[in-house]
C-alpha cells in the first residue's frame, strides 16, 4: 500500500462573513490515488481544495508530502500541488499562452532553457501547440481550460488538484480531458458534480455536504445509493443508474 | 471602448515597438524632463518637440485616433486648470494666458510623448522594464494589479451591461439610466473584488512572490543605439539652438 502524500485532519474553517465554510473534515490520500469530492453546489468543495496549498487557512491539521501546509513550507507545496481553477479566466493572467505556461515555472526559479523544453513538451500533450504566442483571452473555452492545466501540469506537481474540470466542456472536450487525465501518473483530487466523470477517474469518493463530510467510500458503492446522492442534489451516473434498474 | 487597445497597437506598430523597453522607457524620460524645463516662452522648441514626436508617430504607425482618445482623458483637467487659473490669479491677462499655455503645451506633449510610449511597448514589457531597472517590487505589483484590475472592470462592466439590455424593452428616462447605474455599478465593483480575489489566489498557488518574471528576455540592439543617439541628438540641438 502506498504511503499517505495528503492527510487532511479535524480542518475546520469559517469565511470572513461568519458563515461555516467546512467542519470537522478529516481525510487521507495515498500517493497514485485519484480522489474524488463530490457534493452539490455551496457544499464547500472549492473551499476545501484551497487548504490544500494554503490559500485558506483553517484550524486543524493539514500535511502534504510530509510537511505540514503552515507559511514556512508554502513555497514547497505549493511546487507540489497543482491546482486548476474552476474558471480558468481567474487562472490566466499574462499576456500569451507561452508567458502564462512559464510564470510557475520562473517563480521557482527553473532555468530558462529547461523552462522553454518543459512548456513545449506540456504544450505537445495538450495539444496547444502553435497556441503558445497568442492571447488566452481570445481563447474559447475548451482551450482555456488546457490552458490552464498547462500552467498546472508543466510544473509536473505531485498532486493534480481539479475543480469541476468539465464545467462548460462539450462531449468531445470531456472525453479527450478524461483520456488524458486517465494517462497521468500522479495523484489527482477532483472537486465535481459530475458523478460520471469520477466514477471513470476516481479510486474513491468523499460526498460533502454543508461543509461536512457525509460520506466516504468506493466510488462505485458510493456513487450506487441513490437515495444518498438525491438527497444531496446529486444524480447518479447513468452508467450505474441503467445497471441499479435492471437488477 | 475597448481595454485591450494597448496591446493591440503595441503589437501592430512599426520600429518603435521593436526597441527594447528600456531604452525607450529612458529616451521618453529624458524628453518629458526637457519639455517640463522648457521655459514657456521658447515657442519654437515646443513646436520642435511636437515635431519630434509626429515623426515618431508616423514611424511606428500608431493610429491618431488612439493618441486623442487619450488626450480627451486630459482634456477634463486641461480645462479646471484654465478655470482655476482665471478665477485665482490676480495677474494681468497676458500673464495668466502664457500661464495657462505652459500648462496645456507642456500637459500636451506629455500626454503624447506616454501615448507613444505605451502604444508601442506591450504592457508587460514596460513591466519587466521597470524590474529591470530595479524599481521597488511593491510600485511594479500595484501597477500590474491596477491593469489587471482594469481589464476585469471592464470584462464585468461588459456583462452586466448585456444583461441589462437583454430585459430592457423600453426608452428610460435619465433618472432611470442614473439609478440603474448606481445599481449597476456597486454590482460591477462586487463582482471584480471577488474575481480578482480568485486571480490572486491563482498566482499564489503559482509561486507568486511579488515578481512577474516573463520568459523573453529584453536585449539591447544596434537599433537600440542607434535609437538613442539620434533621439538624443534632436533634443540637445533643439535645446541649444531653439
Amino acid at each position: 500500500m502506498n504511503a499517505e502524500i495528503v492527510s487532511v485532519r479535524n480542518l475546520s474553517f469559517s469565511y470572513p462573513d461568519g458563515g461555516k465554510g467546512l467542519e470537522n473534515i478529516s481525510f487521507s490520500v495515498r500517493r497514485g490515488e485519484n480522489l474524488g469530492i463530490i457534493g452539490p453546489n455551496g457544499a464547500g468543495k472549492s473551499t476545501l481544495l484551497f487548504h490544500l496549498n494554503g490559500l485558506y487557512k483553517g484550524s486543524g491539521r493539514i500535511e502534504v508530502a510530509g510537511k505540514r501546509v503552515a507559511k514556512p513550507h508554502l513555497r514547497e507545496i505549493r511546487a507540489k500541488v497543482g491546482l486548476v481553477f474552476q474558471d480558468p479566466q481567474d487562472q490566466l493572467f499574462m499576456p500569451t499562452v507561452r508567458d502564462d505556461i512559464a510564470f510557475g515555472l520562473l517563480n521557482l526559479d527553473i532555468p530558462r532553457e529547461d523552462v522553454e523544453k518543459r512548456i513545449e513538451k506540456v504544450a505537445k500533450a495538450l495539444n496547444l501547440e502553435g497556441y503558445e504566442n497568442l492571447s488566452s483571452f481570445r481563447l474559447s473555452l475548451g482551450e482555456k481550460k488546457r490552458v490552464a492545466l498547462a500552467t498546472v501540469l508543466v510544473l509536473e506537481p505531485e498532486i493534480l488538484i481539479l475543480d469541476e474540470p468539465t464545467a462548460g466542456l462539450d462531449a468531445g472536450q470531456r472525453r479527450a480531458l478524461l483520456a488524458f487525465l486517465r494517462g497521468l501518473e500522479t495523484t489527482l483530487i477532483v472537486a465535481t458534480h459530475d458523478l460520471d466523470l469520477v466514477l471513470e477517474l476516481c479510486h474513491r469518493a468523499l460526498l460533502i455536504r454543508e461543509g461536512k463530510i457525509r460520506a466516504e467510500g468506493v466510488c462505485r458503492e458510493l456513487l450506487s445509493d441513490r437515495a444518498l446522492l438525491e438527497e444531496s442534489n446529486l444524480q447518479m451516473p447513468a452508467r450505474l443508474a441503467a445497471r441499479v434498474s435492471s437488477n | 471602448m475597448n481595454l485591450y487597445f494597448v496591446a493591440q497597437d503595441s503589437r501592430n506598430s512599426g520600429s518603435l515597438a521593436g526597441l527594447d523597453p528600456r531604452t525607450k522607457m529612458i529616451a521618453f524620460s529624458i524628453l518629458i524632463a526637457v519639455i517640463c524645463l522648457t521655459p514657456p516662452t521658447s515657442f519654437l522648441k515646443f513646436g520642435l518637440y511636437f515635431v519630434l514626436l509626429l515623426i515618431l508617430v508616423v514611424w511606428s504607425r500608431i493610429s491618431v485616433l488612439s493618441i486623442l482618445l487619450r488626450l480627451t482623458l486630459v482634456g477634463s483637467l486641461i480645462v479646471f486648470i484654465v478655470l482655476l487659473v482665471f478665477l485665482f490669479q490676480r495677474q494681468p491677462l497676458l500673464d495668466n494666458l502664457l500661464i495657462v499655455w505652459n500648462l496645456c503645451a507642456k500637459t500636451l506633449l506629455i500626454v503624447i510623448s506616454i501615448s507613444v510610449l505605451t502604444l508601442t511597448t506591450e504592457f508587460y514589457h514596460l513591466i519587466n522594464g521597470l524590474e529591470l531597472f530595479r524599481v521597488p517590487g511593491i510600485f511594479i505589483s500595484l501597477l500590474a494589479f491596477s491593469y489587471r484590475y482594469l481589464q476585469l472592470l471592464y470584462d464585468e462592466a461588459l456583462r452586466v451591461k448585456r444583461a441589462v439590455d437583454s430585459r430592457s424593452f423600453k426608452k428610460r428616462s435619465f433618472i432611470e439610466k442614473v439609478s440603474l447605474l448606481r445599481g449597476a455599478l456597486a454590482h460591477v465593483f462586487l463582482r471584480t473584488f471577488e474575481r480578482s480575489g480568485r486571480i490572486y489566489a491563482a498566482m499564489l498557488s503559482r509561486g507568486y512572490d511579488g515578481r512577474f518574471p516573463m520568459l523573453n528576455s529584453l536585449s539591447f540592439k544596434i537599433s537600440d543605439a542607434l535609437f538613442f543617439f539620434f533621439f538624443t541628438l534632436y533634443l540637445l540641438s533643439v535645446w541649444v539652438a531653439g
